[in-house]
């Protein structure tokens, strides 16, 4: 029996790569993204052990997880760091001075990273890591020393285009916003790879006057431990000399907390990653469960002949089931080959987002090639089961028979279940739109759902799809006559594997279509309500919300023709558990600008007050009187809610005065600026003024409304494109499913085609009959899957219509480019059986059975 | 003499290389009369099957040269020999000559069809008449029994009123009575419609039908009977086959 599988595969091999494929590119997908997440996660390691200390003093409740968005104004005394010189068992104490909010301009006037990795800036010193091996090296020049030099790393010195001796420009969010130094030294990281950030390097005094306000204080203190002291130890002896508010922290310890952060990044990275490849693979089932069908066919009469020659049903089953475990190994490695290209190509791609990581090898762990053989191989062996199955439902005499039906399981238990896995998935799909769980919960409900209506229609597919290809048929017998008639009767000769066919591009294209009607209802929610809400003239902010430095909006104050002002800090802050970012500003200047509507309260926030949004306060369950605690990382802050207003795009989710700034211990720095111009003055020429006075800081852009409204859609667009090129890969995987269908069904209809041709039909013809058929199918699964991603968008729109997309938008330019493309698929995978169709000789065809 | 409508001339058709070369035909010159019926008969490989395919351009030739009324068809690409198919030449053959997909009706009609011409309703009429399908044109072929199937394949061949029509043992899947319709529906066209029909068989009673029997061994033509009855056709195989020294049988 195992010989006979053996030789039937090879005899197969073209078919059985084509099913292949589709296994090798899902498979890819899974090992891609673990390959590329254990890469960045084996960089991050990497960073981490080399630069944490044995022991780090620092603030208490230093959350290295909490929001970048502010940034922590507590220091350490000089006095302390005295103190702690004198630490038993501490082989050296080097204070620290972290600047963070400093940006490296590129020497063409661009900035250095700015949206990927971050830009670290320090005190320069030669202190060990708690490996041993010091944090940094100098590799050329010296080291920083005087206001006026600066030491960069190779790599980003040599990204920005400087080279020892050139003039540094930096952009700081402190009182020092312009930083000026000569590049003295190149540093190369003890780590490895820095995975694209960028580091900067002063002595001490420069950097506590960039960002300290020339104060001699640190931010945080290195104790490196003596020989023979464990960092337990040395942190327990660390502790007894310290103040109150500073805590010592094992290097263990802080490694944890940065990788269990790195981890959770990476987690949803990779789970992201892996959603498209289940996609993938559900649409590949699809492919497999066609050929398979198709192959057992063919073989019908083979198969009975074995059955005819003693062989047990069991043994058919197995035989078959044996084929798909080859096909399963077989895909899976190739698959794990071409995963290990997926990610090298997704490491070109993080680096053109600023995420370098061209230092780190590719990680591979034996996990990925489990993980990748049992995902191939389980659902190769899950999809050919069905049609194993049926394989063994042959008659022995069917041998003897000239013609062979294989029998079909009715299509009323197919309609009959079909309709129950579309109940049961929108039974799931409202659940998880309606119930009050975890998000993850609720997104996993909604996507298992959509997956089952989905799969619940591809079963009813052979029904739906019959009065659609009537349809078709009847423009294609009147544009096309006879071929048009062939290839619609074509098409439906085999309604189960047409519709499995579309169904595979019916899936693709329907979550396609959902996020393009999500997409396009997003897009209109901004217009809308930027249209409402945007009343400024002008916006001052950062592409990605980086706090700016406060020196910015004093500088455009003075510009004659700015009337109306108002700056805002983005002010994160927890309460019950959860983070809300905070617009802290002064109420009243943000009120002469921007009409929020108030539901309730005051519309004037004082020192000690805070306004929340209405979906705030009723998640915290607060009312205006109440007292707040806001909790943030140096301590809690109580403040009284005065009003309450309706959520709008221009402020945040809580309102507070800038003396909360202050009380948080957070350093003051600008998040955005709103102006307008004064009456009577040339907006456009102000806006150039605005310009103007910012063109030395490249963190900022400046916005009119059209700008803020397009530069929002941007945002959404990307991450749409991003999803249609992760959907893509299930629509080359449904177009290689339309190639092997068609490729199969030319190989039954040998004879068929052998006596069209002996009639007259000419190869053009042919290939016409072919093409038409691809299309028909290709048709079939998008008009399906746009129809329901239509039905999904909609449903979806209407579920987070509370959230912020409050209009639906229906995009039917896009969903007519799918249709198009979808012909066009059709039009590609005909070219390859349509060809080999046209080739096929007369008489071979005629003859062969 | 009637004119010619097909003819083949020092016609060789050689298969594989070196030992293992097959003379199917090893110079035939046949000519084949206008409105005639004739049949093609011999043993098991001498060639018959090779024969109709080379004249009915289906295959290519080795050496010598086809002629389809004037044209010659060594001269004709691929184009061409599929539009003198399609509208010079009728073809039955033994088995699977008919679209699944299609009705009877539409099976007769696929050759007009796919040359984008309209049926002569007249005609059409006539030859559904002479195969007496008439009740079943609405049919697919799974519900016709194989005789059905036949007639339909005849009426096919002759609805786009070819030149000539080969028939490669269309009989050879029936029972006798099955096998006599069609034969008779064969012999009818020759003598109502002028057909001009070519048949390979191995039935000396389907031989009988026609206006003469042509003999086939190792790819020559042996022997020629004008007229023929069962009686006169079985004799001259005995004969032959007498003469044929391996002793195949037919
Ligand atoms: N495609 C081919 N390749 C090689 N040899 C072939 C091929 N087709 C036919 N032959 C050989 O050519 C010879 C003539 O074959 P042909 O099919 O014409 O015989 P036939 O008279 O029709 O026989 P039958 O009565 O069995 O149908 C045979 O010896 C056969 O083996
Ligand atoms: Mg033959």
């Amino acid at each position: 029996m195992l010989r006979v599988t053996l030789r039937n595969l090879f005899a197969r091999k073209v078919r059985l790569l084509l099913s292949a494929f589709a296994i090798v590119l899902g498979v890819a997908f899974v090992a891609g993204s673990f390959v590329f997440t254990d890469t960045m996660g084996s960089s991050f390691d990497n960073i981490v052990n080399g630069s944490v200390a044995d022991v780090t003093v620092r603030q208490t409740g230093t959350d290295p997880s909490g929001p970048s968005a502010a940034i922590d104004a507590r220091t350490i005394s000089a006095a302390t760091v005295e103190s702690l010189r004198k630490t038993p068992g501490a082989a050296r104490v080097d204070p620290s001075v972290d600047g963070i909010g400093l940006f490296v301009i590129r020497k063409n006037g661009k900035l250095l990273g700015g949206s990927g990795a971050p830009t670290l800036a320090f005190n320069y010193t030669d202190a060990p890591s708690a490996t041993g091996n010091p944090t940094v090296t100098i590799e050329k020049g010296h080291a920083p020393k005087g206001s006026n030099e600066v030491v960069l790393d190779a790599r980003s010195a040599d990204k920005a285009g400087y080279r020892l001796g050139d003039t540094v420009r930096m952009v700081t969010a402190g009182t020092v916003p312009l930083v000026n130094a000569k590049l003295v030294g190149l540093a190369e990281f003890g780590g490895g790879g820095l995975a694209g950030a960028t580091l900067v390097f002063f002595d001490t005094a420069t950097a506590q006057k960039i960002f300290l306000e020339g104060r001699d204080v640190y931010t945080s203190v290195a104790l490196t431990a003596a020989p023979g002291v464990t960092q337990k130890e040395l942190a327990a002896s660390t502790r007894t000399l310290l103040p109150k508010g500073l805590e010592a922290a094992t290097g263990d310890k802080v490694a944890a907390e940065v990788k269990s952060i790195v981890d959770t990044v990476l987690g949803f990275l990779n789970t992201f990653l892996l959603v498209f490849a289940a996609i993938a693979l559900v649409v590949g089932t699809f492919l497999i469960i066609n050929t398979f069908s198709i192959l057992v066919a063919q073989r019908s009469r083979e198969l009975a002949l074995l059955r005819a020659l003693g062989a047990s049903r069991r043994q058919v089953t197995r035989a078959v089931l044996l084929e798909a475990a080859v096909v399963g190994v077989i895909g899976s490695t190739l698959g794990l080959f071409l995963g290990f290209g997926l990610a090298a190509g997704l490491k070109v791609l993080f680096a053109t987002f600023g995420l370098d990581l061209s230092g780190t090898a590719l990680v591979f762990k034996p996990r990925t090639a489990v993980v990748s053989y049992a995902v191939g191989i389980v659902v190769t062996l899950l999809a050919a089961y069905v049609p194993a199955r049926r394989a063994a439902t042959i008659a022995p005499v069917a041998a003897m028979r000239d013609d062979i039906a294989l029998p079909e399981s009715s299509i009323r238990r197919r309609v009959v279940v079909g309709a129950l896995v579309v109940v049961a998935g929108v039974a799931l799909l409202a659940s998880g739109l309606l119930a009050t769980l975890d998000t993850n919960v609720t997104t996993a409900m909604v996507g298992g759902g959509i997956l089952a209506v989905l799969i619940g229609v591809s079963l009813l597919s052979p029904m739906l799809g019959r009065p659609f290809l009537r349809a078709l048929g009847v423009v294609y017998r009147r544009r096309y006559g006879t071929v048009g008639i062939l290839a619609t009767e074509n098409a439906l000769r085999n309604p189960r594997r047409t519709a499995a066919t579309a169904s595979a591009l019916m899936i693709g294209l329907a979550l396609m279509t959902t996020m393009s009607v999500l997409g396009a209802s997003i897009n209109k929610s901004i217009d809308v309500s930027v249209k409402k809400e945007f009343t400024s003239d002008y916006l001052v902010s950062n592409a990605i919300g980086l706090p700016f430095s406060t020196t910015i909006a004093d500088s455009i104050a003075k510009i004659d023709g700015v009337g109306a002002m108002v700056t805002t800090q983005s002010l994160p802050f927890k309460a019950d558990g959860d983070t809300i970012y905070a617009s802290a500003t002064d109420s009243k200047a943000l009120n002469a600008i921007y009409s929020l509507t108030y539901t309730s309260g005051s519309d004037t926030v004082g020192d000690g007050q805070i306004a929340l949004t209405d979906d705030n306060a009723k998640k915290l369950g607060v009312k205006v009187g109440d007292t707040l605690t806001l909790t943030f990382p140096s301590g809690t802050v109580k403040a009284k809610v005065v009003s309450t207003y309706e959520s709008a795009r221009v402020v945040g989710g809580a309102i507070v005065p800038l003396s909360t700034v202050a009380a948080a211990k957070v350093l003051r720095a600008d998040s955005d600026v709103s102006v307008n111009a004064a009456s009577d003055v040339d907006k456009v020429a102000l806006g150039k003024e605005i310009e103007a006075a910012t063109k030395d800081f490249p963190t900022v852009t400046v916005q009119n409304q059209q700008e803020f409204a397009e530069a929002q859609r941007a945002q959404v667009n990307q991450l749409l494109y991003l999803i249609y090129a992760l959907l893509g890969l299930a629509i080359v995987i449904a177009a290689l499913g339309i190639v092997n269908t068609l490729a199969l069904s030319v190989i039954e209809r040998t004879r068929e085609v052998g006596l069209l041709r002996a009639v007259g039909m000419s190869r053009p013809q042919l290939r016409r009959m072919i093409r038409l058929e691809a299309i028909a199918i290709a048709l079939l699964g998008t008009v399906l899957g746009v129809a329901m991603g239509i039905l999904f968008g909609l449903v979806l729109q209407r579920a987070v219509a509370d959230d912020g997309i409050t209009d639906l938008a229906i995009p039917w330019v896009r969903l007519v480019a799918f249709v198009v493309v979808a012909r066009v698929v059709g039009t590609l995978a005909a070219v390859l059986p349509a060809r080999r169709a046209a080739k096929l000789n007369v008489l071979n065809a005629i003859g062969s059975v | 003499m009637p004119s010619v409508a097909a003819r083949s001339v020092d016609l060789t058709k050689t298969y594989g290389k070196g030992d293992a070369q097959v003379h199917a035909l090893a110079g035939v010159s046949i000519d084949i009369f206008e409105g005639q019926y004739t049949a093609v008969m011999g043993p098991s490989g001498s060639g018959k099957s090779t024969l109709m395919h080379c004249m009915a351009a289906l295959d290519d030739v080795s050496t010598g040269h086809v002629f389809i009324g004037e044209t010659e068809l060594s001269s004709l690409n691929d184009k061409a020999l599929t539009l003198l198919r399609r509208d010079k030449i009728g073809f039955v053959f033994q088995s699977f000559n008919l679209v699944p997909t299609l009705t009877a009706q539409e099976n007769i009609l696929l050759p007009l069809s796919i040359a984008g011409k309209n049926p002569d309703p007249g005609w059409f009429d006539q030859v559904v008449d002479t195969v007496g399908l008439r009740d079943r044109l609405g049919h697919r072929p799974n519900e016709m029994s194989g005789g059905q199937q036949q007639r339909v394949a005849c009426a096919r061949a002759l609805v786009s009123r070819p030149a000539i029509v080969f028939a490669d043992e269309p009989t050879g899947n029936l029972d006798s009575a099955s096998g006599a319709e069609v034969l008779s529906f064969l012999r009818r066209s020759v003598k109502e419609f002028g057909q001009t029909v070519v048949m390979v068989t191995h039935d000396p009673i389907a031989a009988s039908y026609t206006d003469r029997v042509v003999f086939l061994a190792d790819g020559k033509v042996v022997d020629e009977l004008l007229a023929p009855t069962a009686e006169s056709v079985l004799e001259r195989m005995t004969a032959l086959q007498a003469r044929t020294v391996e002793g195949r049988g037919f």
